[in-house]
């Protein structure tokens, strides 16, 4: 890292204690800032139809998963978007398609170039965010089992290490961290490579030099929690914070709405 | 053609999308013609099955080409799958993986269309399936039909048995993409850094997302020997067979075993062993020892359980010979220890000489020192090298046998003086001791005069197990270079082969003593 850069910019982390769940009937699809969330198991009587919304290549790519798990998670996931997607360009599901940005961050191609969308999932869930504004989002489950010890070195700086250490629940603070990390690169679109320990994560406000993302504009990254074992972290302009954050949660109904 | 003015006036068939990528033709062939041996290239998008497209990069080059067939008019030919690797490595750094082709085909001249452009449609119309061999095997290498039937390297295996136990997945293919087995980027960290607990050194995090496959990530963290060995040289990584370590002779560097390593077995993994002081700046330790073990680290570290080919060059047979013994004295298996015409005789230590290094880059290489000392730097053109190079001194040196000339040595040369004393004091101050081996010596048809035990060089007091003499053509200066080459290669690959079946019908008979009988 070349510290010799003066150009820094604001990165703000924290639980955001604002995030509502909101019914999918009250979305207007026209939101500068929108959160859906959905549990692949929830789909499993729909993924035909779903499949019918994917193009030729999706269908390859979701030919082309080893797991079962993995492949209807795909189905899920791309289908769900292209009909939230669009709703928002009020076109149908199967005519969206996406581009690959710098870094491959995904778009979505359309006239309206200040669309931007985020997916992540872990184990059952899937986050669709979306908004005006380049965003971030990332969930984990919070899995006891998987050995994170083994890569704490290479993720975080040692103030974020001696945070892990003294939480009273270490795989927790483990992921609280990981996602706001993840956020944050999903967002800048540059994406995870070896600058991981550089990127901020514990609550606070970090100033950043200009190096790990192009621009210089503020970043706001706020965590959240679903149900019991689930950590997420949306990263976004903080011009969107305009009051509490609604989290759309949404079964099959989404085909319907 | 009159006005000359025969642009091409843009195309409609340069962008394709596969997969949902944009591919760009025109900038895969450009990155293309920028590889050295590549003269001009049409790249076609071909759906070789239903749904399933590949990118065929069509090469006219000026490397020597057999063109045996001709198909649709246009004379083609398989590129070798050691010219592809390289070109891959190549092209893995202008070109992301979904815009990388999937077969390579040479072609003798494009066809034209009737105002001379370049044909594309004749060269799509090409059923390259029906392109020879080499073709066949890299359809299978990319769609394996039958899983349990790819044949792994050892590292491949390594990666593959990490990528397993992260994602939960068993019986993964090579080829399987790591998104498309559930990976994401919790578990790429995870992937990495048991890599690089592996390897003992850190990978870019990044190179899993450019390269997501068990194979393409093993070619890139083996193609890029530059940072992973300091003295392996992987010639040539692929093969089913346990692979064979050629260490370096007195010029220290491992060129010398391209000759013979286009002549082994296709199956057959080859690793050259270089000297300390070549890639890195580093001074050589000061015993054979020492070397030795440096040597051996990097050999368990890239083949941990064995068993152990190693074959010494001239002088480098002391070292491979101290090598086996630490291989034996930790319980490892040595398959095999091979003496290139090297006699145990202290005396002989003194083969290193700068008059002698000095002679032998003379009557090589005439023109193409400088070029030599940047191959000695960069290992993965020397294929490509040697290629040209052997081609120059069967037709110019051969010739000149007999004529004295005198070409000044480059300045370049000079940082392997030292290097080459170190190398020269170890060996001197090596006290052999026995080994409880076999040991093989190919030994060349024209003895040296100085030699008192003619038959085995000395060796019968050392190699408890006894001493096999393979009689090769040549005196100890051209027998594995042509015309000797081919002839000792082959020698070379038989000797393994007997070894490694010894070696299997030993184990398996100390495993399961019904087996085996007739071997």
């Amino acid at each position: 890292m070349n510290l010799t850069l003066t150009k820094t910019h604001k990165v703000q982390c924290s639980w955001m204690s604002d995030v509502r769940l909101v019914d999918i009937q009250a979305c207007k699809f026209k939101e500068e800032l929108a959160v859906f969330c959905l549990q692949v198991s929830d789909f499993e009587q729909n993924l035909t139809h779903l499949k019918k919304l994917l193009n030729e290549s999706e269908v390859l790519k979701s030919d082309n998963f080893v797991m079962e798990k993995d492949r209807k998670r795909f189905i899920v996931t791309r289908g769900v978007l292209k009909i939230i997607l669009g709703k928002f360009l009020n076109k149908n599901p199967e005519d969206i398609e996406f581009y690959f940005e710098q870094h491959l961050k995904p778009r979505v191609k359309t006239q309206h170039s200040n669309l931007h969308f985020n997916v992540t999932h872990s184990a059952d869930r899937i986050i669709i965010a979306i908004s005006s504004k380049p965003i971030g989002v990332d969930i984990e489950h919070v899995d006891e089992e998987f050995g994170f010890d083994q890569i704490l070195d290479v993720t975080f700086s040692d103030n974020e290490l001696d945070y892990i250490q003294n939480s009273n629940n270490k795989s927790e603070a483990f992921y609280l961290l990981w996602t706001r990390k993840e956020a944050f690169l999903k967002a800048t679109g540059k994406g995870i490579d070896d600058d991981l320990q550089q990127i901020p994560a514990l609550t606070g406000i970090h100033e950043l030099v200009s190096e790990i993302s192009d621009s210089e504009t503020p970043w706001f990254v706020g965590s959240f929690g679903i149900g019991n074992s689930y950590i997420a972290s949306l990263s976004f302009s903080p011009e969107l914070l305009k009051g509490p954050i609604n989290l759309y949660s949404t079964g099959p109904e989404i085909l319907m709405v | 053609m009159k006005n000359g003015d025969i642009l091409c006036l843009g195309r409609t068939d340069n962008q394709v999308k596969i997969r949902g990528f944009r591919i760009e033709i025109g900038e895969i062939e450009s990155s293309l013609n920028n590889l050295k041996d590549v003269v001009n290239s049409v790249v076609i998008a071909k759906e070789i099955k239903q749904d399933d497209i590949r990118l065929i990069a069509y090469v006219k080059s000026d490397n020597e080409i057999e063109f045996s067939q001709e198909l649709n008019s246009v004379h083609v030919s398989e590129v070798p799958s050691l010219i592809v690797q390289s070109w891959k490595n190549d092209l893995n750094r202008r070109l992301p993986e979904y815009m990388m082709p999937s077969y390579f085909v040479y072609v003798k001249d494009f066809p034209l269309t009737a105002t001379g452009k370049t044909d594309r449609r004749k060269i799509s119309e090409i059923d390259f399936k029906q392109i020879d061999r080499q073709i066949e095997t890299q359809v299978s290498i990319v769609r394996p039909q039958n899983r349990e039937s790819e044949n792994l390297n050892n590292f491949q295996k390594q990666l593959k048995e990490i990528w397993e136990e992260t994602l939960e997945v068993s019986e993964l293919s090579i080829h399987d993409n790591f998104f498309e087995c559930g990976g994401h980027s919790l578990t790429a960290i995870s992937i990495m850094k048991k890599i690089e607990n592996h390897l003992g050194e850190k990978i870019p995090l990044a190179s899993l997302f450019s390269h997501p496959t068990i194979f393409s990530l093993a070619d890139f963290i083996n193609g890029d020997g530059s940072s992973k060995w300091k003295y392996l040289v992987p010639i040539k990584t692929t093969g089913t067979k346990p692979p064979v370590y050629l260490i370096h002779g007195a010029g220290l560097e491992v060129l010398v075993f391209n000759d013979i390593a286009m002549y082994l077995d296709e199956e057959q993994p080859i690793y050259g062993i270089q000297a300390m002081g070549l890639q890195q700046d580093e001074l050589p330790e000061n015993t054979v020892e020492a070397i030795a073990a440096k040597y051996l680290k990097e050999v368990i570290k890239q083949n941990p359980d064995g068993p152990y080919s190693l074959v010494g060059f001239s002088a480098g047979s002391i070292l491979a010979y101290e090598m086996a013994r630490q291989l034996e004295m930790s319980g490892k298996n040595v398959s095999m220890l091979g003496n290139i015409d090297y006699p145990v005789e202290s005396s002989k230590f003194k083969l290193a000489t700068k008059e002698k290094l000095a002679r032998l880059i003379k009557e090589s290489i005439p023109r193409q020192v400088h070029a030599f000392t940047m191959m000695i730097k960069h290992p993965k053109q020397a294929l490509e090298f040697q290629r040209r190079f052997l081609k120059l001194r069967v037709n110019g040196i051969l010739s000149r046998v007999g004529i004295e000339q005198e070409y000044p040595i480059e300045e370049g040369l000079e940082h392997i003086y030292p290097l080459m004393d170190r190398y020269e004091s170890a060996l001197n101050a090596y006290e052999i001791k026995p080994y409880n081996g076999k040991l093989d010596l190919f030994k060349a048809k024209i003895i040296l005069n100085y030699v008192k035990d003619k038959k085995t060089l000395g060796w019968r007091n050392y190699a408890l197990k006894g001493v096999n003499i393979i009689n090769v053509e040549g005196d100890h200066d051209n027998l594995i270079i042509p015309p000797n080459s081919k002839s000792f290669a082959k020698k070379l690959q038989s000797v393994i082969d007997k070894n490694i079946t010894q070696y299997n019908t030993h184990y398996e008979s100390n495993t399961n003593k019904n087996t085996q009988s007739t071997m």
